[in-house]
């Protein structure tokens, strides 16, 4: 018996590995898909897997097959360990990420083993300001979202208002996790240097099933303009319920992407015409803006995803899919080898410009030493707005854009656009 | 703005109380903390959305459907989890009730996946105007909801006879069983009304909120809350608890700050209970 024993532990460790294990390469994608943002980051995931799909249509990476292993980050516990746990299991190349907190914890967990992150969504600026060597965010940082937002307010929404920027009057509401805050922070700091005045200022959590007070607070300040940086549902509830009392400034802008998601048109129908929302998602670009091979990419995309879900992509779909891209397409393909230190080299040194890639700005990591290492300095995302119900509505940046800005905004009721 | 601060926290008062009323008839009977009252919650706003989606049939008028199928499926959980272990440490039911809760939800992933799923009604963004005061319909509907629910509640508690023989398994477990009472068929009816109540909610929520598998979550820690404060067991309890929490959430979020405002209920939360333990209307229990 004890031979026999001996004998299968023998044969375990000596027989080689199947040939398709071999030729495999695991890529950890750690997200929520359970607890409170499941949704999103199942979304996330469907675009990183039809990117992972394309690219093993396209022969892989290195001749191996892009195999996905999920990472449950249901809490900041749980990025800690599935973090853990996919490491355990050899991985050393990991993409994903829906909240920046988790985000957060979960690169302390893979830097920690030298292995790469690869940050698909989450912004916030304080993911790459600890002087990490692997960890890359290639979709720009909250700080570019935050200001871009502010800019295309003082630059394009004041003279729409006829108003100068110093005339306006800013309410800021945000979901106080680190992503809600660190758009929210960024947004300020630009309106007060276009002299905006920031009549209030809203942080609220995130789990709240109640957001009147958030409501009533903004409405007593009587604000021109609204930004505001939730995730889904907290948003679509701040909006009922600003939609109940009665508030209706004339500009509303997410300097995050949330409120792009159709979820929202399909709770408040026409009332959300007329909103902005800054996301660096490419959908209603020029073609002519984009190389022929990046386009292609980009539809071949929106095909799969119609094919497969039924309708059209989200905006986290967008977003998981051109994080993913950038990695598997271009990061890992033309690293030496793929281990983490061929490849933190390959993401480290790699440039596109825009409309080389299937985003609208372009990539370029930040060196070693530099605040953000391994942000992608020319991250700069778009300004779509919600017209006819839908928001691929692309109106900033002017290069870009094929609709027309359209503002002031309506009151509640009267946002119907034929 | 006072008047609307206050017309608001009493509006959530009452949602959270409606939220609250499963879990504290349970317990009060048999002094079981139900963890996967949440998800109960989540398959009852799943029931109301399918029925709309699918069958076309209004949220309020799914109750019709949702109460019934959520009574079966207290039941089924009763005699499948809750039964054999009701005899059983405080502990295990903590481990069984929080095992069904991430079953559950598991299972609610599966079939469903993490989409937000909502429902908008003609009526989902109607507001009544009293003077400079306003009111949303749905949130209304739910208060008045918990009023109804608590009263028809009271009443059978009250005046038949298996709501007196639930009376009496919740006052002296031993003398009722003395008295001819079927211990475990009492049991076993109030956790399928727990249930029910769960279902009542589920389908007035639907119209101002989405559903997905955590949904759950958010409800279930308030409701503990509320529950703890008006007094384990005690319905009335839960609606005065519902309505505290709610005017304090709804006061401190205007005056102090909208991400303090959970803090601000859960300090005095934490006074009320160090005045009085047992709640505001509870009582010590004797078994």
């Amino acid at each position: 018996m004890k031979r026999a024993i001996l004998f299968f532990l023998l044969l375990t460790i000596l027989v080689p590995l199947p040939a398709a294990a071999q030729n495999d390469v695991k890529i950890g994608c750690v997200l929520p898909y359970t607890g409170a943002l499941a949704w999103q980051g199942q979304e996330t995931y469907r675009g990183m897997q039809i990117a992972a799909d394309m690219q093993n249509k396209r022969g892989g990476v290195l001749g191996k097959k892009i195999i996905l292993v999920k990472g449950d980050s249901e809490s900041l516990k749980s990025a800690v360990t599935e973090t853990e746990r996919l490491i355990n299991e050899g991985i050393r190349l990991f993409c994903g990420e829906y909240s920046s907190s988790r985000a957060k914890v979960a690169t302390t967990v893979t830097e920690k083993y030298g292995a790469i992150f690869c940050v698909v969504i989450a912004v916030a600026d304080d993911i790459t300001e600890r002087g990490y060597k692997y960890v890359f965010q290639p979709q720009g940082r909250a700080t570019l979202w935050g200001e871009l937002s502010a800019e295309f307010v003082g630059k394009e929404a004041a003279p729409k208002l006829g108003k100068k920027p110093s005339d306006l009057r800013v309410a800021v509401a945000y979901e106080d996790s680190d992503f809600g805050t660190s758009c929210s922070v960024a947004f300020i700091r630009k309106a007060k240097e276009f002299q905006m005045n920031i009549v209030s200022q809203e942080p609220y959590s995130l789990s709240a099933l109640d957001l009147s007070s958030v409501v009533l607070r903004i409405k007593q300040a009587n604000p021109d303009v609204l930004a505001i940086t939730p995730y889904v549902r907290d948003g679509i509830l701040f909006l009922q319920q600003a939609r109940d009392a009665g508030l209706s400034p004339k500009v509303l802008i997410c300097p995050g992407g949330p409120l792009a998601n159709d979820v929202f048109a399909e709770k408040l129908g026409d009332d959300m015409n007329y909103m902005l929302v800054t996301t660096c998602a490419s959908h209603d670009v020029r073609k002519e803006a984009f190389k022929p091979e990046a386009w292609e990419a980009l539809q071949e995309f929106g095909e799969h995803y119609l094919k497969e879900f039924k309708k059209p992509p989200t905006n986290d779909a967008y977003h998981g899919f051109q994080g993913a891209w950038t990695f598997f397409h271009f990061g890992l393909p033309r690293s030496k080898a793929l281990d983490p230190d061929d490849v933190e080299k390959s993401m480290r040194t790699l440039v596109l410009k825009p409309g080389e890639n299937v985003t609208t700005f372009g990539y370029q990591a930040a060196p070693q030493g530099h605040k953000n290492a391994g942000a992608n300095l020319i991250g700069y995302p778009n300004v779509f707005q919600w017209q006819k119900g839908s928001v691929g509505h692309l109106v900033y940046p002017p290069g870009f854009a094929k609709s027309q800005l359209m503002l002031p905004m309506p009151p509640w009721g009267q946002r119907s656009m034929k | 703005m006072i008047g609307q601060v206050l017309l608001n926290g009493i509006l959530l008062g009452g949602l959270y109380a409606l939220v609250s009323l499963g879990l504290t008839l349970i317990f009060g009977v048999m002094r079981i903390i139900n963890f996967a009252h949440g998800q109960f919650l989540m398959l009852a706003m799943y029931g109301t959305f399918w029925l709309f989606q699918l069958y076309g049939v209004d949220p309020y008028l799914s109750i019709l459907i949702v109460l019934p199928l959520m009574f079966i499926l207290g039941i089924v959980a009763y005699r499948v989890v809750i039964q054999p272990i009701i005899d059983a440490s405080e502990m295990t039911h903590v481990f069984a009730t929080l095992g069904l809760n991430l079953s559950l939800q598991g299972i609610a992933l599966i079939l469903w996946q993490g989409d937000f799923r909502g429902i908008r009604t003609v009526y989902s963004s109607m507001v009544v105007h009293l003077g400079s005061l306003y009111i949303n319909i749905p949130r209304l509907i739910i208060f008045l909801c918990a009023l109804a629910t608590i009263w028809v509640l009271f009443l059978f508690l009250k005046k038949t006879y298996t709501g007196k023989a639930i009376r009496a398994s919740a006052q002296k477990r031993v003398a009722a069983q003395l008295m001819g009472v079927n211990l475990s068929r009492i049991y076993m009816i109030a956790f399928g009304m727990g249930i029910a109540i769960v279902g009542i909610t589920g389908a007035v929520l639907m119209p101002i909120y989405e559903v997905f598998p955590s949904v759950g979550s958010l409800f279930a820690l308030v409701s503990f809350v509320v529950v703890v404060l008006g007094g384990l067991g005690n319905l009335g309890g839960a609606l005065v608890g519902g309505i505290i929490i709610g005017v304090v959430e709804s006061v401190s979020g205007v005056f102090i700050a909208p991400n303090l405002k959970e803090g601000v209920y859960f300090i005095i939360f934490v006074i009320i209970l160090l005045l009085r333990p047992t709640g505001i209307f509870g009582k010590a229990v004797i078994r």
